[in-house]
């Protein structure tokens, strides 16, 4: 090898490590950014994971705070004798447990265990306000409800000792979201499931509040007949409904009411979901939307008397109109059938008809087979004139009317009904036929979309 | 010799690491948000189309239905009074349109709960028929009515978990005209589903649990159970 060589020989040499050096820098840098990028992420992630976590943690401390002092509550309750003073406690009682029902349903459990707790506080709640209503009307706590009670807080008590156990393990440092990340397998999930395994049995006859499973487990009254067969359901829609292009059967629905399911286009290019119930073939409800138009050309006269027939057709005895309202293209009507100048309001049907088409496009009549049954409705005691003077002198009546209102979930009570304006807002209020006593007040609410009740 | 190695590796060394990085940050970048726009209320996308139909901007329907169109004369409409042409009514837009975007006319209240069940509706049964929306809807407010579950149409709807639309954001998309009506029917007290507390998709459903739960009756792709 001569000089020369050697010299190009180093010269390449050196050329191909600055090269190299130069490429290395730039993927240096480049990486040492990636590396950054990635750092700051991290960090956000982190952040927003610690972030998440008190809010976890929040929600536990509220729910350990709301069970210590319903404990405390209870205790007071079982060793007082003053009807009043545990009025007061109940009613702070259930409040505490609609605060822990909030603060559970926010945590991050398997839907079973989130599901049992829930029912355990939502159950408390409802039967505390039950028995605070009934003190309120006058009345004492039974033995029974007493034990309940006793039942109640036993139970509290040891869930308020696995809870504040669980906190001091939250203290000492334990994640609830890296607990949490596998909702049905996580570690949270198998700590919070412990806390419900005592089943309160409530007696469901003195006790029918909001979340009673008598109330979910209500027994269908109002449908009578054979079974028919489907291409019997199949002919009692063709019959009542107009125009129909095609009708196809849908399959069956196995719940509370049997019922046998089909699709139905008419010329109006109308798509409509249609149950008819396989015991005595009734169509118990629709379900579509009409063809989407301006709603101009039906007035609702002509909607209302059209929904009147529907119902009539369908076997609801004496229907009249006791609610309208109207949303875009949609007339909404709520029916109610009479008996004997009783608009009989545990039976609502509920209509709804396409203002254009004319199409009855919605319909419920599930209600209505659930409770109706021909009443013996006993009579008013006393007379429309003597409560009139119970509506407040700033309203002014408007309409008055006699009707059975379902309240307190499984009773009927005859009622008036006084709808009442003032210069903004209207109200029904209802007057107990035979003892005159308030017993609901509703508002009309005006919303963006529609009036509502309230 | 050595050197060259050392430096081939190190190289070598660099770029993995950068490819690294490079997936990492692909994988977790954040979903765009062009789905979600600030939305009005059905009422106020009826004034704003009300207004631009008289002015000569919008040739559509008034139907309160925030579409292509609507946005198209919004923007035409930005453009000719010197705003930002976004087709976004903002409350400059609003001004200049003479509308508020505050509290609604009147002592009307806003319908947050019939959003919220629309949006919800929207999320997980866009593509269903109506019925199956409806349907949707009532398993919501069956929930709400549940002695189970929250008390309340958003404490149902955002319990950790208990919807996918929640978890993925599909919730924050705007729900169309079909959504808002079976929502409005749910309100209404229609329930297709006879008192269902659950539905799935049998084709992707993944939790064993809820198979074990009785079947009411299955409508469109989702089976619906108590």
């Amino acid at each position: 090898m001569t000089e020369n060589q050697t010299k190009k020989q180093n010269k390449r040499y050196k050329g191909a490590v600055i090269g190299l050096s130069i490429a290395t820098g730039v993927l240096a840098l480049g990486t040492i950014g990636f590396g950054i990028a990635y750092g700051v992420m991290q960090n956000d992630a982190n952040e927003y994971g610690t972030r998440l976590e008190s809010i976890y943690q929040k929600n536990f401390y509220d729910l350990v705070d709301s069970v210590n002092n319903s404990e405390i509550k209870l205790s007071k309750i079982l060793n007082s004798s003053t009807s009043a003073y545990q009025k007061k406690l109940l009613t702070e009682v259930s409040r505490n447990a609609t605060e822990a029902e909030v603060s559970i349903s926010s945590l991050p459990l398997s839907q079973d265990d989130v599901n049992e707790n829930v029912r355990m506080v939502n159950q408390m709640s409802g039967y505390t306000s039950t028995l605070a209503d009934k003190l309120a009307k006058g009345g004492s706590l039974t033995s029974a409800e007493k034990d309940t009670l006793q039942d109640i807080y036993d139970n509290i008590l040891s869930l308020k000792a696995q809870l504040n156990k669980f906190a001091r393990k939250i203290q000492r440092g334990y994640n609830i979201l890296h607990n949490s990340m596998d909702l049905e397998s996580g570690d949270f999930s198998t700590q919070m499931s412990q806390l419900h395994d005592v089943d309160i049995e409530y007696p469901t006859m003195i006790y029918d509040g909001p979340f009673s499973d008598s109330v979910t487990n209500v027994a269908i009254k109002g449908l009578k007949g054979d079974k028919v067969t489907k291409e019997r359901a199949s002919e009692v829609i063709s019959a009542k409904f107009k125009n129909i292009v095609t009708l196809d059967y849908e399959g069956e629905t196995k719940g509370r009411f049997e019922t046998f399911n089909f699709r139905l286009k008419n010329t109006d290019e109308e798509m409509l979901y249609v149950q008819v119930s396989q015991i005595g073939g009734h169509i118990l409800t629709v379900s579509g939307t009409g063809k989407s138009g301006n709603g101009t050309s039906l007035q609702e006269e002509d909607a209302e008397r059209l929904a009147l027939d529907f119902a009539k057709s369908n076997g609801i005895e004496n229907p009249k109109v006791v609610w309208k309202d109207s949303i875009g293209a949609d007339a909404y009507f709520n029916i109610a059938p009479i008996q004997s100048g009783v608009v009989l309001y545990p039976d609502l049907v509920k209509v709804k008809i396409d203002l254009d088409s004319g199409t009855v496009v919605g319909y419920d009549a599930t209600t209505y087979f659930t409770n109706h049954v021909p009443r013996s409705l006993g009579s008013f005691s006393i007379s429309l004139d003597s409560v009139r003077s119970k509506v407040p002198i700033s309203l002014t009546i408007v309409g008055e009317r006699k009707v059975l209102a379902p309240l307190d979930y499984n009773r009927e009570i005859l009622c008036y009904e006084f709808e009442c304006v003032n210069s903004e807002d209207t109200f029904y209020i209802y007057v107990n036929g035979s003892t005159g006593d308030e017993e609901n007040i509703l508002k009309v609410i005006k919303t963006d979309d529609g009036s509502k009740l309230l | 010799m050595k050197k060259i190695l050392m430096l081939t590796l190190s190289m070598f060394f660099c770029f993995s690491i950068g490819l690294v990085a490079v997936g990492f940050t692909y994988f977790n970048s954040p979903t765009p948000s062009s789905d979600i726009v600030e939305t009005l209320t059905k009422a106020q996308n009826r004034t704003v189309q009300t207004k631009l139909k008289r002015w000569g901007y919008y040739k559509g329907a008034v139907d309160g239905i925030y579409g292509a169109q609507t946005k198209a004369a919004v923007k035409l409409f930005q453009r000719k009074n010197g705003l930002t042409a976004d087709g976004i009514v903002g409350p400059k837009t609003a001004a200049a349109l003479g509308m508020s975007l505050g509290g609604s006319t009147g002592s009307n209240q806003s319908s947050s709960d019939l959003n919220l069940l629309a949006r919800c509706v929207h999320a997980e049964a866009r593509g269903e028929p109506y019925v199956g929306q409806v349907a949707v809807a009532a398993v919501i407010l069956n929930r709400v009515r549940s002695a189970s579950f929250p008390n309340t149409i958003s404490g149902v709807i955002y319990q950790p978990w208990a919807f996918t639309c929640v978890n993925d954001g599909q919730i924050n998309y705007t729900p169309n005209d079909s959504a808002y009506k079976a929502a409005q029917d749910a309100l209404n007290g229609w329930d297709p589903s006879y008192g269902s507390l659950y539905y799935y998709n049998a084709s992707t459903a993944t939790s064993k649990w809820i198979y074990s739960r009785k079947t009411v009756v299955t409508i469109g792709k989702h089976v619906f159970a108590i």
